[in-house]
């Protein structure tokens, strides 16, 4: 999350077409509030029904992180944060840039 | 000579050992805290994981090994300890439970019998392990020793900076694992067990060379790419979702229609 957090950061000042979702699987949101305001993320928490979307995107393990085009298409996936995978993310976000 | 180190019954609660923790020690005793209240999960299967001893191509090993699986109530567990900078994601699909580690970037597979896990675990044999593990980092005492013996079914291994191993009883007990890869190729795999016994002291070499006695190779799978293949294609259309944030604002995935979206699965507990 801290990664995300700081490269949202960053993305937000680019682009106006980009949108970071932190898609929470089964947390209370006091929980979410409670880590959002310690570490001061910068990334929207968002919270789904059950495990609904979780569920509609595959997601078995997490952290998965997704990234979608403008239509809609699935540009990149990948399950696990290892080192390297913010600087795909960054590739595949700059593969958008208009 | 101390036949069964790991797991000692007359020990008193609180009690804290003098000499400095092995590595790792922390880590084991904060794994079978949260693993304690863990949903239990009877499997039996394999352990299976790649290791690399430094030189030549990593290779992939199988072991039957007792191992001690965890289920949470949807499928999955969480492990937490910012303190100890553990993170860990356990996911059971009924056949193998698949193990994250989010702070070391690593995963590894396993399944088993854990029947007796709530009984072993309160007992925190890593307080028996801490009192007589020797002070100096890598530096396991050899209790005993029988050469040749084909008794090996498990093994704690640290290829990075100095190495420490177990060669174990068959009935040993696992508690808990853990597994971390550099990004050298090197590996360590912590194993805990209970009712185990320091047989020898492994050569890296050897351990590296071969697979040890009484057991085969056997097919391994990469965590990654399972999980991976469950998730929606490359290319595919996404479909649409309804998130709500902490206010209550609901958001579509076709609010955001024109706009690239970068979603992080998440959970905290």
């Amino acid at each position: 999350m801290p990664h995300l957090s700081d490269l949202w950061s960053e993305i937000r000042q680019e682009r106006q077409d980009v949108v970071f979702l932190a898609v929470d699987a089964g947390d209370p949101p006091e929980v979410i509030r409670e880590w959002w305001e310690e570490e001061g993320f910068t990334l929207t928490p968002v919270m789904q029904e059950g495990y609904t979307v979780s569920e509609a995107f595959g997601v078995q393990a997490y952290p998965t992180n997704y990234i979608l085009g403008p239509d809609g298409r699935v540009l990149w996936r990948r399950v696990g944060f290892a080192p390297g995978t913010e600087e795909e993310m960054r590739k595949v976000l700059a593969s958008t840039a208009r | 000579m101390i036949p069964f180190l790991l797991l000692s019954l007359s020990l008193l609660p609180g009690q804290e050992p003098e000499a400095p923790a092995p590595p790792g020690l922390a880590r084991y005793r904060a794994c079978v805290e949260r693993f304690a209240s863990a949903q239990a999960l009877e499997l039996r299967g394999l352990l299976e994981f790649r290791q690399s001893a430094g030189e030549g191509e990593p290779k992939t090993l199988g072991y039957d090994i007792d191992l001690r699986a965890f289920r949470g109530p949807s499928g999955r567990m969480e492990l937490r300890a910012p303190e100890m900078d553990m993170h860990l994601t356990m996911v059971g699909d009924g056949e193998n439970v698949y193990l994250l580690d989010h702070e070391e970037k690593t995963a590894m597979i396993f399944g088993e019998d854990f029947s007796t896990l709530a009984e072993i675990a309160p007992l925190d044999p890593f307080q028996a392990w801490a009192d007589d593990a020797p002070a100096e980092p890598g530096e396991i005492e050899v209790l005993e020793s029988p050469p040749g013996l084909p008794l090996l079914t498990g093994l704690r291994y640290r290829s990075s900076d100095g190495l420490e191993t177990l060669w174990l009883a068959p009935n040993d007990r696992l508690v808990a694992a853990s597994l971390e890869m550099g990004e050298d190729g090197s590996m360590r795999l912590d194993l805990v067990l209970t009712g185990s016994r320091i047989l020898d002291q492994a050569d890296p070499a050897a351990f590296a060379a071969e697979v040890p006695h009484d057991y085969t190779l056997q097919e391994s799978r990469d965590v990654q790419t399972d999980f991976e293949a469950a998730l929606l294609a490359i290319g595919e259309k996404a479909p649409d979702f309804e998130v709500r944030t902490l206010d209550g604002e609901v958001i579509t995935l076709a609010d955001l229609e024109g706009k690239t979206v970068l979603l992080n699965f998440w959970f905290r507990h």
